[in-house]
């Protein structure tokens, strides 16, 4: 007669703890996933559940084949049209999630037990597809945690404590991360294997390549960082002298500022060789799908590892593809004062100062007349400025503009954010014939004192002026610090009315304080493990490797390896073992010699039989021993116990010559 | 063996026949000054051997026959008035002796064993404010039927702990049985018992048991012990630093009775029943002499040397 552990015992079924703990496991890892796949996976996972739970109960069988089939037909078909047929990584995962979920209704043997945990495993690896801050990482160690619980418990016959188990699991994963730092560090850096199609949800983010009223205004609402940036010189520009140049729109349709991509420049800007204080910097950028990059003005040199790229002859930073993944680049800028502009075409000066015929009647004509009562250029951007330092407002939230945009916003509305001065500006500087474009990017940042880096987010978005001045060349003229200089000084958040802040950066700049530092702590943990962690390629390895070890061979590798492998083992001889033959002294080390001795005829001393009644039992056994046992028997007594300190040591070298005498 | 001892052993083996080991286990537990606990079923011998223990020691002897309804002051005495004089004269109890037995002390109940407290540790009683020192020696002898047997109260542990041994009688053997059955009352012979010893030799006795060695290694491996029962899982409560005085006195009394006048661990070993038997107890309640399963399995686990 079987009792049912005997039969549970026998086909290694799943006991109901185990069913519980797999539960929990394969929930906590899935979590992160089903937030990034259709939402009817939901309703999967929570039907799979409870027909799991009705076999449990036994009121439902275990499904048989064709349900299982259609099942997964039905979800192969779901998922296809979800995705409409594209193959890509969210279908890939959500198949995977879709038959990890399913193998609930097959989970009925340790066997299946394991296989859920395998799977587990390469699900927390799949949310890395998705997310890669510090948050996810944590996420996936608390994951491997409660699989590794929930493995032990396979084995577990005893009830324990949760928190003694789940203890259990995280210090086995501890023990990891030695080696898995080594693995770090040392593995070699392969590319993809093949071409991992991009995720489709994921948007664009910043600028487009156009710029109309109101696109900045809408921008500096999200939240979100753009990119970070560590000032690798001792000294760094004054937050004021921090224009973050992305893109250069030098094309005006009346309302709307594009890009002309086929307008090329003459040579890229080069030092005059007056000055060389080069500013030198690091920036780690968040992916934005598009393909420029930020730098001051006006950049010489940079770095941007696998990631093909060039500077432009507009003193920009373009990659060949579209950014989509975080990238950490170095760029090395001198200031434009210090730079030497080759003078520009007839044709590029044509196309600077052209404007749509018949808009802003108003605004040409005010340039018009600037243009015919000044001697300089220098003369009309003044007297711009002064204009816009009259009774212009910085407003998040200006009136609607007509069809002659500039105009109403000049002579009647007066309300804008930095693109409507950028705008104005242009154009009153193209209609007074000087060549002028809009330059979008960022301006100022927060600096983390802490870390030693700025973080730069959506919120510091901004568009100003580049115009030309013959002999001196690009020269950048910002029309919002006339109006607001606080934006440029101290940042948009000082810069605006209170309802207007309450919707920079989606509130964030109103929240209590303590909510700030916490954020800005979590900002800098993020900068770290991005700048430390994901931004580790193939260049930075080989780069560490050689400054580690001098070099970066495979025997080199697998030395370090075989030595890192070899000091732990000699750690653990040293800490671990060492500590034990130490504490034998030397009677112990003789009984040792003397119990192997004695093996030879079969004999085991037990662990409360004294040497001597232990010799009396081996004379009983080996009655040639005789006089020997009896020797050793007597000088035990005698050493051990009648405190004679002297025969210790006859008692320990006859213990090692036994039986000879 | 010193002559007196065995002369001492020989006497008292003469009447209680085949129970060579109990009797050696008593006088060892006299002359370590201990009390003396013998539990067994009725008939057994209890009260033999605490009898000829009394005669071949030559000590002053009283008996009291323990009952449910026995009170402390029966046993300790009592200030009785006297008309004649108009003043209290204290009446000393039976426990003013050099040697107690104390008959079946589980039939009365836990407030008269606990009269016994004072005087089993300290030599002496407080009787209505007043101490009074007992004689010297004094021992206590005292016999128990199993906690199993009906109309017996437990003796409370800190009244146990008092006793330095507890013994078991046993069954005779065949032979010794039919010896028994063979000769004349027993009885009858320990009337007839002389004293072996003098008051001087017994206590020239104790003074050698406290003068018997014990090396270091000895003390180890009694440490070894006493740390393995407060520390495994299977003792519900270790030894008391009490207990482990308790073991190496009597370890010394038994190395006494073999002629020695150092400790080894086989003393150790061999009074070891007999002095944890009623102090250590499993995490299974189990009853009277079952506990030398438990310390057949203390002895096992700790290794000697």
């Amino acid at each position: 007669m079987h009792t049912p552990q005997d039969i549970f015992q026998q086909q290694q079924l799943i006991r109901h703890d185990n069913l519980l703990w797999l539960l929990i496991a394969q929930g906590v890892v899935i979590l992160p996933l089903l937030f990034q796949l259709p939402l009817w996976l939901w309703l999967i996972w929570g039907g799979a559940l409870y027909w799991r739970y009705q076999i449990f109960k036994g009121k439902r069988p275990f499904p048989n084949s064709i349900s299982k089939f259609l099942i997964s037909a039905l979800a192969i078909v779901g998922l296809f049209l979800n995705y409409q047929g594209a193959y890509g990584v969210e279908a890939m995962v959500g198949f995977l999630v879709f038959t990890f979920i399913i193998k609930l209704l097959e989970l009925r043997s340790r066997k299946d037990g394991l296989l859920i945990i395998c799977i587990g495993f390469i699900a927390v690896a799949a949310q890395f597809l998705f997310v890669q801050s510090i948050w996810a990482t944590l996420y996936a160690a608390f994951s491997c945690v409660v699989l590794i619980t929930a493995w032990k418990t396979i084995y577990v016959t005893r009830e324990l404590p949760v928190k003694q188990k789940l203890t259990g699991g995280g210090l086995l994963l501890l023990q990891a991360i030695p080696l898995m730092l080594v693995m770090f560090v040392v593995m070699p850096r392969l590319g993809p294997l093949w071409h991992t199609p991009l995720l489709n949800q994921q948007a664009q983010t910043g600028f487009s390549e156009t710029l109309s009223p109101g696109d900045i205004g809408s921008l500096v609402q999200s939240t979100g960082t753009a990119f970070r940036v560590t000032f690798l010189d001792e000294t760094t520009p004054r937050q004021s002298e921090l224009y973050w140049r992305g893109l250069i729109l030098d094309t005006f349709d009346g309302r709307t500022w594009a890009r002309q991509s086929h307008l090329q420049f003459a040579g890229a800007p080069v030092p005059n060789g007056a000055s060389q204080s080069t500013v030198n910097y690091e920036i780690l950028i968040e992916p934005h799908r598009y393909p420029w990059l930020f730098s001051l003005a006006e950049p010489i040199k940079s770095d941007t590892g696998s990631v093909r790229s060039r500077i432009t002859s507009e003193g920009l930073l373009i990659t060949r593809e579209p950014l989509t993944t975080r990238l950490q680049y170095q760029v090395s800028s001198i200031r434009p004062r210090e730079t030497v502009y080759k003078a520009l075409s007839k044709q590029q000066r044509q196309q600077l100062t052209a404007l749509p015929i018949g808009f802003n009647p108003k605004t040409v004509a005010l340039a018009e007349s600037w243009r015919q009562a000044s001697d300089s250029a220098e003369e009309i951007i003044n007297k711009a400025l002064a204009f816009y330092h009259q009774d212009f407002h910085y407003t998040l939230s200006p009136p609607l503009l007509g069809e002659n945009s500039v105009d109403d916003f000049l002579f009647s509305s007066k309300q804008g954010f930095c693109e409507h001065f950028a705008s104005s500006f242009t154009v009153l500087m193209r209609a007074a014939d000087i060549p002028a474009r809009v330059v979008v990017g960022y301006q100022g940042g927060r600096y983390d004192a802490s870390e030693n880096y700025w973080s730069i987010r959506q919120a510091d978005a901004h568009a100003w002026t580049e115009v030309w001045l013959a002999g001196i060349g690009w020269l950048r003229v910002d029309p919002t610090s006339a109006v607001a200089p606080q934006r440029v000084e101290q940042g948009i958040d000082n810069a605006l009315q209170a309802d207007d802040r309450n919707r920079v950066a989606a509130g964030q700049f109103s929240a209590p304080q303590w909510l700030t530092n916490l954020r800005h702590r979590f900002d800098a943990a993020n900068y770290l493990w991005s700048r430390w962690v994901l931004s580790y390629d193939a260049q930075q390895q080989s780069q560490l490797l050689k400054q580690l070890f001098g070099g970066k061979e495979p025997w080199r590798i697998g030395l370090i390896f075989l030595l890192f492998l070899g000091s732990l083992m000699g750690a653990y001889i040293v800490f671990v073992i060492r500590p034990k033959w130490q504490a034998r002294t030397p009677l112990q080390q003789a009984l040792k010699t003397f119990d192997n001795t004695c093996q030879q005829w079969q004999v085991q001393r037990e662990n409360s039989e004294t040497i001597a009644q232990f010799c009396l039992r081996l004379r009983g056994v080996q009655p040639q021993l005789d006089t020997a046992c009896e020797r050793l028997a007597r000088l035990s007594q005698a050493a051990l116990y009648d405190q004679q300190q002297d025969n210790q040591k006859q008692l320990v070298s006859a213990l090692k010559q036994f039986p000879k005498e | 063996m010193q002559p007196l001892l065995s002369e001492l052993v020989t006497a008292v083996s003469h009447v209680l026949l085949g129970k060579d080991q109990q009797v050696k286990l008593a006088i060892a537990c006299l002359i370590g000054r201990g009390h003396l606990l013998i539990e067994d079923l009725p008939g057994m011998g209890k009260t033999t051997l605490a009898h000829c223990l009394g005669k071949v020691l030559g000590l002053d002897y009283q008996r009291v026959q323990f009952t449910s309804d026995l009170l402390p002051a029966d046993i300790l005495g009592a200030a009785v008035f006297d008309k004649q004089q108009s003043t209290f004269n204290f009446h000393p109890g039976p426990i003013f002796t050099q040697l107690l037995l104390a008959d079946e002390i589980n039939r009365s109940t836990p407030k008269t064993q606990s009269a016994l407290l004072e005087a089993m540790e300290e030599g002496q009683v407080s009787i209505e404010g007043e101490t009074r020192q007992l004689p010297t020696p004094f021992f206590v002898i005292a016999t128990q039927n199993p906690t199993s047997q009906s109309g017996t109260f437990m003796l409370p542990e800190s009244q146990l702990d008092r006793f330095l041994m507890r013994l078991s009688l046993g069954y005779p053997d065949q032979q010794s049985e039919r010896l028994l059955l063979q000769g004349i009352d027993p009885r009858s012979r320990i009337n007839e018992m002389q004293p072996v010893l003098t008051h001087q030799q017994l206590q020239s006795l104790q003074q050698q048991v406290t003068l018997v060695r014990c090396s270091d290694p000895l003390l180890d491996y009694l440490q070894k012990l006493v740390t393995f029962t407060r520390e495994d899982g299977r003792f519900t409560y270790g030894l008391s630093p009490r207990g482990a005085l308790a073991w190496l006195s009597a370890a010394k009394a038994w190395a006494l009775l073999a002629d020695r006048d150092y400790v080894i661990p086989e003393d150790i070993q061999a009074v070891a029943p007999a002095v944890l038997g009623h102090r250590v107890r499993g995490d299974e309640v189990e009853q009277g002499h079952e506990h030398n399963n438990l310390i057949d399995y203390l002895l096992a686990s700790v290794a000697v040397i």
